[in-house]
């Protein structure tokens, strides 16, 4: 059994996604084919959900799984979980995780149907269209102009342990879909990182591998945070990466500073960082640990210009700072 | 005439791991071109021992590879010469990141395949995620193991179209499992480090990026098809090694910003050819890697690197400096200011990233693996088990002796291939035929783990005096040969360091000029006193023979000339041999050649001096008669005098370097005054002792 496999709760099933970013491009196909190849391999496979019309290519697929049919209600089709849980099979496919159920149903979202049978040890196999996903849905439907109102929230999918997209051939390939095509590259990469992160967590690693960028932005009172957050939001944009911000609490800050620092975490709170008040009497030991155990990539952090007595003689913060991030990259700007 | 020639397409099946299946989805989407009639050949197809892939290659046209002659007849590559001749419309190059073996047109496979591509060839290639350039320290950091074999990430981004070969771990884990992927060793050999579900999966997500990213640079590129550079990037280039992992680093951002690259060295030295010898390689190595990744260099002389870097930043529109991490503990009291300090305080406007070193377990990041002697090895020897007889051992060597280049020497491996020793070509043949291998082998061959640096291996063969060193992993198995021929110019800049050793050139310890005025008169003056000391027995020994000075006066007429003739010769062979000891004409162990040949020259030389010594003296007896009656006799001990003096003196003067080298004294320093005072203080015995024999009697 693998790593990941022992980490997870044990009694958890496991949850893989298949991804699509345009519809006809065989997610389902991949999804039932997957179903049937386990079958055949000696596991215990039934169909859980179907789409409402089934295409002539599944039929065949399908006829040679066992299906549990959803229940019609209100001209809505829902997961029959207690059937499912009554018949306790190792996997379970779900064509469609994105469906609102009826008032009145066990769960209001199919996805939490799925979240109870994959607690109840059930592992379950489904298919997804990006423009599902919440965090997506906006941006998608810029791209192909369909209104969708059901989805899934993105920390769902965030706890697949397996997530495939289902490529198209490339040969169509639209300045539309490649950009679909992106999106969905990009989502699985965060999707796998976040598996990833959670691996590391739960073994203890602090170390940061790196495959993602995630930037940590320091408040402090002077700092040019507007160009920080500029700059971040540019490079996020680009490296498709998290930021962070967080600030360490002072003691002993004149008023004027107070302000500044204000004025600051609104700006960054406005912009939607999330900031991170951190406690401790080490600024810079506090700033490490917190990028640490977030897997940070860089640090971001202001620097002024005038040398004090202090820094003349013990050099200053920052170079500290650079000194305490091993394996951490800084970033300085000017103020 | 002249038409613009459409450039290739490239297209490039990216996976994460062997076994994702690139090749069969090339081949696969390759068939489906053949089928809609497109002129399709395949050049290269990596044997995986797969027979899947070997049945459908055979549906394509070969191009047949290229021998290359150099390395023995099994080592195949592509033969771009008869795929240009042949010029078909698409090619498949399996494994671009494939290095080329020695001696072939072009180190590396990439480099080939920009040729095709240049002469209007579409090439359809597979790569890995980690086989990029840029990614090497994550990979390491994350499995441990070293990329030998990259890319530039340019060629990456330069491709027309990236298809990512995608199947999650998991159904990896399957596959090897289940041995569908390529022959058991090879997967076993990287099962341990690679195929770990944790690293599989931080892979699986660096290619997916990898994959977006181009999609997204294509997408930019046809909206701004004129790249404009409004980030510049400025990488702060030492003799570190860890500027490597700077330079990656950098041009990874780059990339990702769409910044402009820029890696600067602020050269100290006016000249860049004064900076040492060592630090100037490392540099020139950094900016022959950074040429590679497509970063453009610079140097800029200062002894202030800070505001040197932070100038150029200005004048040059640079709007980020990358600066390594800062190496060595710091400062316990009074710290004052560090160099990332510096930067910072001068660089204003810039922004200042301090890149922090990417480490696994405290270890060091890869730097070049390409200098590293897994790198350079390459597995032409001859293996032999220590049980077969040295009879067999001969015959085995000679069935290879057609394909292998290093017969030299045959190597000792028991079953589990560790090497246990060595035996030479010329030890087998001079051993009894019907003794074991075992019996005539050493078993205290040098050997070179594959991480070991070039410049250690290339010192190790210098030393040994080898022609080819074993490169073993950490279980001692043996993996190939680095042969001196590989490392050739290397171990040419370490034998030039070498000559200035022995030739005593780092007597001073410094250039004359910068040496201080009281270190170069204690380092003179001591040996000034010794040899002022020995000059002293010249007294003694005229107080010796003073007895006969007085009784033959014209004896002492020459006494300047027979001491001065003395240390003339034996100066003049001193520095002969200190030059051919510093040029490695002659080692230690050459003194009995050495002395033979000095013997013969100083009788002869001897003989030649004596001989115009005689005739000065009959000529100036015959003109003036100033030398009395027996002027013949005094001509005959001068001119034996002469021969026993040169010949001292040459002798004297050629055995000194040996003698003081095995001493560990620096031979040129004082080679030359020393001979003068032992050549003056023998020499007046040999012309006394001369003398009294021939002119006893006479004279005396």
């Amino acid at each position: 059994m693998s790593e990941t496999e022992k980490t997870s709760d044990s009694t958890r099933g496991r949850l893989k996604v298949f991804l699509g970013y345009a519809s006809g491009v065989g997610k389902s196909f991949r999804m039932f084919d997957e179903g049937r190849r386990r079958r055949d391999r000696g596991q215990d496979v039934v169909v859980g959900a179907l789409q409402a019309k089934v295409p002539a290519e599944l039929e065949q697929l399908l006829g040679s799984l066992e299906i549990i049919p959803t229940l019609n209600i209100k001209g809505i089709p829902v997961i029959d979980v207690q059937a499912i849980l009554g018949r306790r099979p190792q996997v379970c496919l779900i064509d469609g995780l994105a469906f609102d159920n009826p008032p009145g149903s066990r769960n209001a979202h199919r996805w939490q149907d799925v979240e109870e049978l994959l607690s109840a040890g059930i592992t379950i196999v489904a298919s997804v269209n990006l423009q599902y996903i919440e965090d997506q849905r906006e941006a998608a439907e810029k791209l192909t102009g369909k209104r969708v109102t059901q989805t899934i929230p993105r920390e769902f999918l965030n706890t697949a342990d397996e997530i495939v997209i289902v490529d198209a051939p490339t040969e169509a390939a639209t300045e539309r879909r490649s950009a679909l095509r992106e999106m969905a590259l990009v989502l699985s990469a965060d999707v796998i990182d976040a598996g990833l992160q959670r691996y590391m967590h739960s073994h203890g690693i602090e170390q940061t591998w790196g495959t993602h960028e995630r930037f940590l932005l320091c408040l402090t009172p002077r700092a040019n945070f507007e160009r920080m957050m500029a700059t971040a939001r540019r490079n996020a944009a680009r490296f498709h990466c998290d930021v962070l911000a967080a600030y360490v609490k002072q003691p002993g800050l004149s008023d004027a500073d107070r302000k500044l620092l204000e004025n600051g975490l609104a700006k960054a709170r406005e912009a939607g960082a999330q900031v991170e008040v951190l406690e401790g009497e080490d600024p810079v030991g506090a700033i490490v640990r917190y990028a640490r155990s977030h897997g940070v990539t860089q640090i971001f952090v202001g620097h002024s210009a005038k040398k004090d007595l202090g820094t003349r003689i013990f050099g200053s913060i920052v170079s500290r700072l650079v000194r305490a991030a091993r394996g951490i990259d800084v970033r300085v700007f000017p103020h | 005439m002249s038409h613009q020639k459409r450039r290739g397409h490239l297209k490039i099946y990216l996976g994460y791991a062997a076994g994702v299946g690139k090749t069969y989805q090339m081949l696969e989407d390759a068939r489906e071109l053949k089928a809609r009639g497109v002129d399709v050949v395949l050049a290269f197809l990596e044997p995986q021992g797969r027979n899947d892939l070997t049945e459908r290659s055979k549906e394509f046209e070969m191009v047949p590879l290229l021998r290359v002659a150099c390395r023995g007849s099994y080592i195949e590559e592509l033969d771009i010469a008869g795929i240009l001749q042949r010029h078909p419309k698409v090619c498949i190059v399996d494994d671009l990141a494939h290095t080329n073996a020695p001696g072939s047109e072009r180190q590396r496979r990439w480099q080939d395949v920009q040729v095709l591509l240049d002469a209007g060839v579409d090439v359809v290639t597979t790569m890995n995620v980690q086989d990029l350039a840029s990614l090497s320290d994550q990979i390491w950091q994350m499995t441990g193991l070293r990329v030998r074999e990259t890319v530039p990430d340019w060629v990456f981004q330069e491709a027309d179209e990236v298809v990512m070969v995608d199947v999650t771990p998991r159904a990896l884990l399957h596959r090897l499992e289940r041995g569908v992927i390529y022959s058991l060793e090879r997967a076993k050999a990287e099962s341990a480090k690679l195929f770990q579900e944790p690293v599989l999966v931080a892979l699986r997500e660096l290619a997916i990026r990898q994959t977006a990213q181009a999609l997204e640079a294509r997408a930019m590129a046809k909206k701004q098809p004129t790249e404009s550079h409004a980030e510049k990037i400025l990488v702060d280039v030492t003799a570190d090694a860890s500027t490597a992992m700077l330079l990656r680093r950098a041009r990874r951002v780059a990339d990702y910003v769409h910044a402009a690259c820029v890696a600067v060295f602020v050269c100290p030295e006016r000249e860049f050819s004064r900076l040492p010898a060592i630090e100037r390689q490392a540099i020139e190595r950094h900016f022959h890697f950074a040429e590679n990744i497509r970063i453009d260099t610079a140097i800029v002389h200062s002894k202030d690197r800070a505001g040197a870097l932070v100038d150029y930043a200005h004048k040059n529109a640079v709007t980020q400096i990358f600066i390594g991490p800062m190496v060595g503990p710091p400062k316990r009291w009074f710290r004052g200011l560090d160099f990332t300090d510096q930067v910072l305080f001068q660089a204003r406007d810039l922004e200042v990233t301090v890149v922090a070193e990417r480490s696994r377990e405290g270890g060091r990041p890869s730097l070049y693996p390409e200098d590293e002697a897994g790198g350079l090895m390459h597995p032409g020897f001859v293996a032999i088990s220590p049980e077969i007889t040295v009879e067999e051992a001969i015959s085995q060597l000679r069935q290879h002796a057609g394909h292998v280049e290093m017969i030299y020497y045959a190597y000792v491996l028991d079953e589990a291939q560790r090497l246990v020793g060595v035996v030479s070509f010329r030890e087998l043949l001079a051993a009894d035929r019907s003794k074991k291998v075992r019996d005539v082998m050493r078993t205290d061959f040098a050997s070179v783990s594959e991480e070991e640096d070039k410049e250690v291996v290339a010192q190790l063969l210098a030393k040994r005096r080898l022609i080819a060193l074993p490169v073993l992993d950490h279980q001692g198995r043996m993996l190939g040969i680095v042969s001196s021929t590989d490392l050739a110019s290397v171990v040419q800049q370490e034998a030039s360091e070498d000559i200035l050793k022995i030739g005593g050139m780092e007597a001073l310890e410094g250039p004359y000029m910068e040496v201080t005025f009281g270190q170069m008169v204690r380092k003179r003056a001591g040996w000034l006193a010794i040899l002022f000391l020995g000059e002293m027995l010249t007294a003694t020994a005229m107080g010796y023979f003073s007895d006969e000075i007085s009784r033959a006066v014209v004896l002492a007429l020459f006494i300047p000339l027979i001491i001065s003739s003395g240390g003339n010769s034996g100066s003049q062979a001193t520095t002969l041999v200190i030059r051919a000891m510093a040029l490695g004409e002659i080692r230690l162990r050459d003194w009995w050649r050495v002395i033979r040949r000095e013997l013969m020259a100083g009788v002869t030389l001897g003989t030649i001096l004596g001989m115009i010594g005689v005739t000065r003296i009959i000529l100036w007896h015959a003109l003036r008669g100033t030398y009395g009656e027996h002027y013949l006799v005094i001509a005959l001990t001068i001119g034996c005098s002469l021969i026993g003096v040169v010949l001292f003196g040459t002798l004297a003067g050629s055995m000194l370097p040996f003698i003081l080298r095995s001493c560990r004294l620096d031979p040129a320093s004082a080679s030359a005054p020393f001979v003068a005072t032992l050549v003056d203080v023998t020499g007046l015995i040999i012309y006394f002792s001369v003398a009294s024999v021939i002119l006893r009697g006479i004279l005396l």
